[in-house]
């Protein structure tokens, strides 16, 4: 029962994901499930959020309502040959075996998050309390904005509005609530990553590397403390995994997927504002730089992109400019003190931080792994469209730098000591697919 | 002519040959977590974040904002006071941290002193006082 939203969710995704794509489609049970989900679940955060933009309160009827005229509307516009399978018969056993272990990761994760069901600080004081206001009654939803400021009140609404969504279906315990949508994500993650690779690399080796996600200690326990940050770093794979089938050229549509992907991002975290646009301006910059094409097609996959994007950003338009409260966390207001704070003692800070994460022995010596992964094939990853995605890593980690540098209103070893394992968290899927991709890959 | 010695392992090899003792020590991991967490759901109560708080709604009627006075650092490095929980615990009240321009107050002090101190200008009536030191009172 508790998984009901999520299968309602992820059949919207899977309608919207063959009327985006159109032609029939050749791509694995795991890889449809994982974008499927990814559109899905965005889809419904969105749609409950409109609805209280609609109706002013939380109305789970009416939350119902906009998913089930989604659906049908997808259903009659759904002018599409689905071929009845795309899994060869030799295969399908194959693909039952990585089903059934899926499934006992399910149960496995799921027993394992029981020990935080309330989540951990962050996630109860941040999220869980946002969702809890605004499934009360009446307008509480915009007492959200009046809320302390220890309780991030400008962070946007994605996973609050998702839970929100779970409960109208299901009208279950907020905490169960919260706990089945962060094993989902956790799981999903695995399933997603395996997918992405399942493409490109032997099904065994894509298992190895989602394998190597999925029983990972610290992956397992931050996943499942509800924060956002699982979210980000499903939505961040996501992308990723579309812009390679793009560069494959495997369907001219994907382009509208990533579009969409990267729309839902600034929707789910304040530094999802970031990455999305990083990952935009990179993706136009692959495009003009593309030989061999069209200028005609160029301007289409532009437009198309953007129009997706800013199809699903729009929420995170309208929350930003006319509901949430300015972000206090980074400051340009006192210009004086800004000296100060680029000083060479707090770049040192944040350097040895991010190193002494990488170490952490928590990690189960999977970053050191990707370092080594890093310094014995790193030609690999300039080559074609590797130098594009590696590019991003780069520039995200210059921007993350600079954000911690302006910090101002907390002292800056108490934050670096509280987000660079949730940062390092959120993008270790997306640097476990990529060094894989890019090891694994045979470039024609 | 010397011959170029051939490797016995190519780089990809090598990462596959670590992933998969990464992987195996993983799992070793994850089977004593998965066991522990068996055991400690059988012996563990969760309790709620606020719980400590949940007994004053019982007490505060209708009210849709109240005020939390407390003498305990807030600072965000040390917000590990009992506001945030009060809060979680409350909603969807609003609480008004250290405000006291209100008709219900939670008063979490650092000691009873302290929480006399605190009501010494206020004048409130204390309506509860529970087994955690947490105080509800009430202005006239």
């Amino acid at each position: 029962m508790i998984l009901l939203p999520f299968m309602i969710s992820g059949l919207m995704g899977g309608l919207l994901l063959l009327r985006i794509l159109k032609e029939p489609i050749k791509m694995s049970s795991f890889l449809f499930l994982g974008l499927a989900l990814s559109i899905g679940l965005g889809c419904s955060s969105l749609l409950t959020f409109y609805s209280f933009v609609i109706f002013n309160t939380f109305n789970p009827k009416g939350i119902l309502l906009l998913h089930f005229l989604l659906i049908v509307f997808l259903c009659i516009k759904l002018n599409i040959v689905i071929k009845p399978s795309t899994i060869p018969i030799a295969h399908l056993g194959q693909t039952l075996v990585f089903w059934t272990i899926w499934i006992v990761f399910f149960f496995v994760i799921w027993t394992i998050s029981k020990h935080h069901p309330f989540g951990e600080w962050d996630a109860w004081a941040v999220w869980n309390l946002k969702t809890k206001f605004l499934v009360a009654d009446g307008t509480s939803w915009q007492d959200i904005f009046r809320l302390h400021w220890h309780t991030q009140p400008d962070y946007p609404w994605f996973l609050p509005c998702l839970n929100a969504w779970v409960y109208s279906v299901t009208q279950k315990d907020l905490a169960l609530v919260a706990q089945s949508t962060s094993v989902v994500f956790a799981v999903s993650m695995g399933i997603l990553l395996f997918a992405g690779l399942q493409r490109y690399l032997n099904p065994y080796v894509a298992l190895l590397a989602s394998g190597l996600l999925i029983t990972n200690r610290s992956y397992i326990f931050l996943a499942t403390a509800q924060y956002a940050d699982i979210v980000l770093a499903y939505y961040l794979l996501a992308a990723y995994i579309v812009f390679t089938l793009i560069m494959q050229k495997e369907n001219k549509n994907f382009v509208c997927v990533y579009g969409l992907s990267l729309g839902f991002l600034p929707f789910i975290k304040n530094e999802g504002i970031i990455i999305s646009l990083l990952l935009l301006m990179i993706f136009l910059l692959t495009i003009v730089l593309e030989n061999g094409r069209a200028l005609s097609f160029k301007k289409e996959m532009a437009l198309k992109l953007l129009g997706f994007y800013c199809l699903s950003a729009f929420a995170t338009f309208l929350f930003k400019i006319f509901l949430a409260p300015p972000n206090r966390d980074i400051t340009f207001t006192q210009l004086s003190s800004l000296p100060t704070l680029f000083s060479l003692e707090r770049c040192q800070l944040i350097i040895q931080s991010v190193i002494a994460e990488l170490f952490n022995p928590q990690w189960e010596f999977l970053w050191i792994f990707l370092l080594f992964m890093l310094i014995v094939g790193w030609k690999k990853y300039f080559l074609n469209e590797n130098k594009f995605l590696l590019l991003f890593f780069g520039l995200y980690a210059l921007v993350v730098f600079v954000i911690y540098l302006l910090t101002m209103n907390f002292d800056l070893s108490w934050r670096l000591s509280r987000t660079v394992p949730r940062i390092l968290f959120y993008l270790l899927p997306s640097i476990l697919f990529f060094s894989f991709y890019v090891h694994g890959r045979r470039i024609s | 002519m010397t011959k170029r010695p051939q490797k016995i392992l190519t780089s990809w090899q090598l990462c596959l040959l670590l992933a998969l003792l990464i992987l195996a020590h993983n799992l070793i991991i994850l089977k004593t977590m998965y066991l522990q967490s068996l055991i400690d759901l059988r012996r563990i109560k969760f309790l709620e974040p606020g719980h400590e708080h949940l007994d004053f709604k019982d007490f505060l009627g209708g009210a849709k904002e109240i005020g939390f006075l407390t003498d305990k650092d807030m600072s965000a490095e040390k917000n590990d006071g009992q506001f945030l929980k009060a809060q979680y615990a409350l909603a969807p009240l609003l609480l008004d941290l250290n405000n006291p321009n209100h008709e219900f107050l939670i008063i979490d002090p650092t000691s009873i002193f302290s929480a006399l101190e605190i009501n010494q200008d206020l004048k409130a009536d204390f309506v509860h006082v529970n087994g955690f030191n947490k105080i509800l009172a009430q202005r006239k």
